[in-house]
């Protein structure tokens, strides 16, 4: 490949080959993500190149130039996943998709897939993930929504807890303390509970790094991420909430003060009640935001007055895509065992005694690869998809069958951005 | 001073109507007057009196209604509309004094749940009722709701037709479909004649407080047979000699998804519409997966829909069936009807009463939660609403009383 680059002043501009560019080291970051950002209308400032650098993972990252000019971004990041059943798989996470707006058209895109999936596949991952800028263009690449996300909120005076609830809430003690300061009892709970909780990911040092210096969230200045640690009575660490306070007084003096909750991470039932019931009581910031909120919300159910508790959004937040159905297949674990068979973009997979299998048996139904990312994790039945046209069932009673062996006992949850 | 109940007389049902229009401080106009007198059941409402002044001042509608449970079965049911006390009245006992009436007639008559839709949330679990299905309005950008290909492909395949369905045909075509519907669901409430003619004739929209006209688009099969159908009013403006417009649906109801896909897209590809809003959607409407840029469909709220209350709880958890046969053994009380109050076992697909030590421990509310398969059992556990005194009994309740029925509406 190659060309000769003639870009001058006053001269007709030369179309240069493009060169699918795979990268090799940290050096490679500033230029890589000033292209990535100026897709994004940002200006990559050295300060910020410098404390966003820790999660770049060079070598699953690949750019095309055209001559001297990078035209297209796209990057990887290793995380675990949890699946149904509580295993936990390695797994892709694409990320810095951009294709420059003069460069759009040419198939940049599709080529950087066919490397990021040839990259999963050899580091032994059967999964590649992302959460999208736009809902329209990873369809197509074969992945389905595999988790939402919910936004929540909960005005002043209206977060009381039912009564049963509230003894549970005041039990054990909470602890106030600057995230910065508490790094590694955070750290130590959050992978606790990423491990029991279906479709969270792992975060690596270099992630809780770019968390404590907002290497992405920008935050005000003199702002700072606030923790509360929950002890049970037995003085064992089971959870925390993070947040930021939004202080704000009205005209009229009277403080409408805010509590943006960035999430709640309990490792029993109990912490998660008892920092609810915290973080709805400081004073001067009574309302409650949690915008990357738990699909079910369990706190709902425990208020005096649910309806107060507002969900105003929901969104797709993880995109799977299946690289090897069959050992994703068997990755995960299924409430019952039948011998069921499904059929993904035309290769049938039987299940026998619990395992997975490429099989020449008629199948229960049809789908394609996006679509079993959807049900993956659990986030939709078989039967939702069917009504909407995406899913064929074979014959009678198969969407069924197949459906009481993928259900899963929860919604899937993730909220950490990548 | 004492407060007394008793079912209205037939004639009493414009004074009655003030107690519920004190309530919610309306005043509804002569048309819609006629019609809710009308439907009024007055044998089955029920109304509070002052015994000095001889006034009315507490009132509370019910209505028949057929429910459908999950394994198909209908049942008589009761649903409780425009329950009102007035301010002068308050906090005297006239509330719990009327649902005492209620849960009486129901019993009498032999039927088990009595059912409503909330003004507000926090108010009825004290009378026994929980909350059994969440409903989520969603908003759609028309202009970008394209289908994926194989969902396009089913409506440009459809041998069947749309065509606008009559006010005059209402009453005769739509209650079949919809019957058939909620029968597919598992999970549903049959709307007697006297829903139709309350909420059907004039408008919807005029219950709704919305001043324009309600239409209704039928899909019809090959054989011209009705098999879904949407209703909705629009509202909009001219600005800038631009038309903008916004749909609100009221049902989308289809026994087949080539129906519901159709008759979506017909609405979708509505003229002059920008925005298309859905009340009372299920939390998993297919819709959403059949479009090509999925986020075009927005959640805005989601709220409580159904609270469903069990007068009689045996015969009520028999009224389903249920996909496992694990036993169980739970404990419910239930205050506001004591006879209630004992331990339920579930054998062998069966309830009985009896004395085995409870796994779960619940209240009456919690059952009425539960009931549709809807509600986590190990959810209300994580915050204290149910007692686990057996581990493992929670997730074991999930999986008896897990349905795969859709939402009532």
């Amino acid at each position: 490949m190659g060309g000769s680059s003639v870009s001058q002043r006053g001269k007709m501009m030369v179309m240069n080959e493009l060169k699918l560019v795979p990268l090799k080291d940290l050096s490679d970051w500033d230029a890589y993500q000033t292209a990535t950002a100026l897709a994004f209308g940002e200006i990559a400032d050295q300060a910020r190149l410098d404390r966003t650098r820790g999660c770049f993972e060079p070598e699953r990252a690949v750019q095309v130039e055209d001559g001297e000019l990078i035209v297209a971004t796209a990057g990887g990041r290793s995380f675990e996943l949890t699946l149904p059943g509580g295993s936990h798989i390695p797994a892709g996470g694409l990320t810095a998709v951009s294709v420059r707006s003069t460069h759009t058209g040419r198939g940049l895109l599709n080529k950087m897939m066919e490397w990021h999936f040839d990259d999963c596949r050899k580091r032994g991952e059967c999964i590649s993930m992302l959460t999208a800028s736009e809902s329209s263009i990873y369809h197509r690449y074969g992945y389905g929504i595999a988790s939402h996300i919910e936004t929540h909120r909960c005005a002043d005076g209206h977060a009381e807890l039912l009564p049963g609830a509230d003894a549970i809430a005041r039990r054990g003690q909470i602890r106030l303390a600057l995230l910065k300061d508490v790094m590694v009892d955070v750290q130590g709970i959050y992978d606790k509970w990423r491990r029991k909780t279906v479709g969270a990911l792992s975060r690596s040092d270099a992630y809780w790094d770019s968390v404590v210096t907002d290497a992405y969230t920008d935050l005000e200045p003199g702002k700072a991420w606030q923790v509360a640690m929950h002890y049970d009575e037995d003085g064992v660490l089971d959870g925390y909430v993070r947040f930021l306070l939004h202080p704000k007084w009205g005209s009229d003096r009277v403080h409408k003060g805010s509590v943006a909750v960035q999430e709640i991470i309990d490792l029993v039932p109990a912490a998660r009640l008892a920092l609810w019931r915290y973080v709805t009581n400081i004073p001067l910031h009574r309302d409650v935001v949690l915008d990357h909120g738990m699909p079910n919300e369990p706190i709902r159910l425990a208020l005096q007055d649910p309806r107060r508790f507002v969900t105003t959004a929901s969104n797709d937040f993880l995109w799977i895509r299946i690289l090897d159905v069959e050992r994703a297949l068997n990755s995960r674990a299924y409430r019952v065992s039948k011998p069921v068979t499904i059929s993904v973009d035309g290769t049938t997979y039987a299940m026998t005694d619990g395992r997975w299998s490429v099989s020449a048996s008629p199948a229960d139904l049809a789908c394609s690869v996006a679509d079993l990312g959807a049900v993956y994790l659990g986030e939709v039945t078989w039967r939702t998809l069917a009504n909407a046209a995406r899913v064929t069932e074979l014959h009678s009673g198969g969407i069924e069958r197949v459906d009481a062996v993928f259900r899963t006992d929860s919604p899937p949850f993730c909220h950490t951005h990548f | 001073m004492t407060i007394s109940t008793r079912p209205p007389l037939f004639s009493e049902h414009d004074e009655m109507q003030l107690v519920a229009d004190a309530q919610f401080v309306v005043t509804p106009g002569p048309e819609i007057l006629d019609r809710l007198r009308a439907q009024f059941e007055p044998l089955r409402s029920v109304i509070a009196i002052d015994d000095i002044t001889g006034d009315v001042v507490g009132a509370a509608k019910v209505y028949s209604v057929a429910l459908t449970v999950p394994g198909g079965a209908i049942l008589p049911a009761g649903v409780l509309d425009e329950v009102g006390v007035l301010l002068t009245h308050r906090r005297r006992g006239a509330l719990t004094a009327m649902l005492g009436e209620h849960f009486a007639e129901l019993t009498h008559r032999g039927e088990v749940f009595s059912l409503l839709k909330a003004s507000e949330s926090g108010i009825y679990s004290r009378f026994g009722y929980g909350c059994s299905h969440d409903a989520w309005t969603y908003e759609f950008h028309a202009r970008a709701s394209k289908f994926l290909p194989a969902a396009k492909a089913i409506c440009d395949g459809d041998r069947g037709s749309l065509r606008m369905v009559r006010p005059v045909e209402w009453h005769t075509m739509l209650p079949t479909v919809y019957s058939e519907w909620t029968r597919q669901r598992g999970a549903g409430v049959v709307r007697g004649a006297n829903w139709w003619a309350l909420h059907y004739p004039a408008s919807a929209a005029v219950q709704q407080g919305d001043s324009s006209g309600v239409m209704v688009i039928g899909h019809f099969d090959q054989s011209g047979v009705l098999d879904g159908f949407a209703s909705y009013s629009g509202s909009g403006n001219w600005d800038n000699g631009i038309r903008s417009q916004r749909l609100q649906i009221y049902d989308l109801v289809a026994t087949n998804r080539v129906a519901y896909l159709r008759l979506w897209r017909a609405l979708l590809d509505h003229d002059l519409v920008d925005t298309i809003c859905l009340w009372n959607g299920d939390s998993d409407e297919p819709i959403r997966w059949a479009l090509a840029d999925p986020r075009r469909m927005a959640t805005t709220s989601r709220g409580d829909g159904w609270y469903i209350r069990l007068v009689n709880i045996e015969g009520g958890l028999n009224a389903r069936t249920y996909e496992s046969s694990e036993p169980l053994s739970m404990a419910v009380v239930d205050r506001h009807l004591p006879a209630n109050t004992g331990v339920y076992q579930f054998a062998d697909g069966v309830w009985t009463r009896g004395t085995a030590e409870p796994e779960l421990s619940l209240d009456v509310r919690e059952v009425g939660a539960i009931f549709f398969g809807q509600q986590s059992v190990s959810a209300l556990v994580s915050v204290g609403r149910v007692i686990e005194h057996v581990p493992g009994s929670a997730v074991r309740a999930d999986r008896i009383f897990l349905s795969p029925c859709a939402a009532a509406r």
